[in-house]
């Protein structure tokens, strides 16, 4: 396909700029509103509209960002609270030691202690 | 029943009302979106989107403006909207071909035809079709309603929300810029 230039004369040019004098208006096929009814059925069913909303881009970046960061904060979360059991486990046992001076040396073992 | 009153069924929802609305404007809507749109399933899918937006958004139409006028506002934007979209995405199939990934889109030559051109006015009438893409949106706007709507310049006004002198003016540079095109007119052969 090869452009070739054209060249209009004047009176060419000005029965081109009238040629859509008294131009009839189109008209649209056949049972218009038959094909607008089920469009708009279609538009208007509430699974289509659902889904017209989630398939947004900005919907769903949003909703990938918000699962981002709540899953961020539960591993965060739960890191923490591992930690704390860990000390609490331990926190019993070294008040239990605590309270009956277990720490302490036995008595047959203290060379500081006379006989 | 006047227009207040029929405004007023078709925001009750009633369907008949509805249905009296699109069988009367229906050929109105698509001869302006199919003068914009140049393309006939386009013109279609694109009024139907109007009687759509129509539909769903009767409920706010405070009746400022005749329903008409309303109607060919809806039209236009619709059928420009569709234009733009269609302009973006050949630039970005262009893009794609350009760093290689797709092939390029062969451009093919259509000349729209418009059912209402009488048959001796054809071929002119395409042309002048196809430079009418080329101008500005608001010598565009005016210049469809007027050739290809009939409507008059008041009418043209109030629907593009402008006065009357400046639809004057558009039209007067729309041919203005016709002319200058036609004079350096290139074609498909």
């Amino acid at each position: 396909m090869s452009m070739e230039r054209r060249k209009f004369t004047q009176e060419e040019i000005e029965k081109i700029v009238q040629s859509m004098d008294g131009v009839n208006r189109a008209e649209i096929a056949p049972f218009f509103y038959t094909r607008l009814q089920a469009k708009i059925d279609s538009a208007s069913s509430p699974s289509n509209t659902i889904w017209s909303v989630i398939m947004k881009p900005a919907v769903s970046l949003v909703t990938l960002s918000l699962l981002l960061i709540l899953n961020i904060a539960a591993i965060r979360y739960y890191s923490k609270t591992s930690k704390q059991t860990t000390s609490e486990k331990s926190s019993p046992i070294q008040k239990f030691a605590e309270e009956y001076d277990l720490s302490a040396s036995p008595a047959y073992n203290d060379k500081t202690a006379n006989p | 029943m006047n227009e207040q009153e029929f405004i007023l069924s078709l925001q009750n929802g009633d369907q008949l009302a509805f249905k009296q609305l699109v069988e009367t404007w229906q050929n109105m809507v698509y001869n302006t979106v199919l003068s914009i749109v140049q393309d006939v399933q386009a013109a279609e899918d694109v009024s139907q989107e109007v009687f759509v937006q129509v539909y769903q958004s009767v409920k706010n139409f405070r009746g400022d403006a005749k329903l008409s006028t309303w109607l060919y506002r809806v039209a236009v934007t619709k059928a420009l909207d569709a234009e733009r979209k269609k302009k973006s995405k050949k630039r970005i199939a262009n893009l794609r071909s350009w760093i290689g990934l797709g092939e390029k889109e062969e451009e093919v030559a259509v000349h729209f035809n418009h059912p209402g051109v009488a048959l001796d006015k054809k071929e002119q009438a395409a042309i002048l079709f196809k430079a009418m893409q080329q101008l500005p949106e608001n010598q565009r706007i005016a210049f469809t309603l007027i050739k290809a709507e009939g409507l008059s310049y008041d009418d043209t006004a109030d629907i593009m929300n402008v006065t009357v002198k400046a639809v004057e003016a558009l039209m007067h540079r729309a041919k203005e810029n016709l002319r200058k095109q036609l004079q350096y007119y290139y074609t498909n052969t």
